[in-house]
């Protein structure tokens, strides 16, 4: 694994970390600052920022950490979360709907649906299908 | 049908590693090895580079199989 690899490894596994660290405070009934949650969407400019430098001064080790299967694995793993999130946006909408579930705890379930990508990135790094 | 492919015996007649290979057609070493089992099929654009950096043709390296037991060409 190049270094280019191993930052975007990390990348993936610091967002699905950050989520499932939001979903299990929210869960065991911690307060959570209004500004912890917006970490997360303040990371995603510095995150492209850091792939466009190390596109710009390791153009050669970009290029094998996103290869073709990488690319065609991002692809599948976009696919995958999208069909993941609305199927969990389905759900939970049903749940609502027949008062099994509050809205409130609805919205954190979609909002963690949303690092299934990320989650499933991770797990193509381990089995050798990316980077 | 199935798509059968010969890169690891034509890699190692080459003397080459996977590494070697990946650097040579600008893939990933992990790459060389999902294709050499079967898990990832390369565009044309990279079978092609990949027959080139082995100075073979790229039907050498890909066939086309009707069964799992059919023999290289």
């Amino acid at each position: 694994m190049n270094k280019v690899s191993a930052i975007s490894l990390i990348m993936y596994a610091g967002l699905a970390l950050y989520v499932a660290t939001l979903f299990f405070l929210f869960f065991t009934g911690q307060n959570i600052p209004q500004q912890v949650a917006w970490i997360g969407i303040a990371a995603a400019p510095y995150i492209f920022m850091i792939h466009t430098a190390f596109w710009f001064f390791f153009p050669k080790e970009s290029r094998l950490a996103f290869d073709e299967q990488t690319t065609e694995t991002e692809r599948r793993s976009q696919a995958f979360g999208y069909f993941a999130a609305l199927a969990t946006f389905l759900i939970c909408l049903a749940l609502v709907l027949i008062g099994t579930l509050k809205p409130s705890t609805a919205y954190w379930f979609m909002g963690f649906s949303l690092v299934i990508p990320s989650i499933y990135m991770i797990f193509a790094h381990f089995s050798g299908r990316a980077g | 049908m199935r798509l059968k492919n010969a890169l690891k015996n034509l890699r190692k007649d080459a003397n080459l590693t996977q590494q070697q290979l990946g650097d040579l057609v600008e893939v990933s070493r992990k790459t060389i090895n999902t294709v050499e089992n079967r898990v990832f099929y390369p565009s044309t654009f990279l079978s092609l580079k990949l027959a080139k950096a082995l100075n073979v043709k790229v039907e050498d390296i890909f066939w086309l199989a009707d069964s799992a037991e059919s023999p290289e060409p």
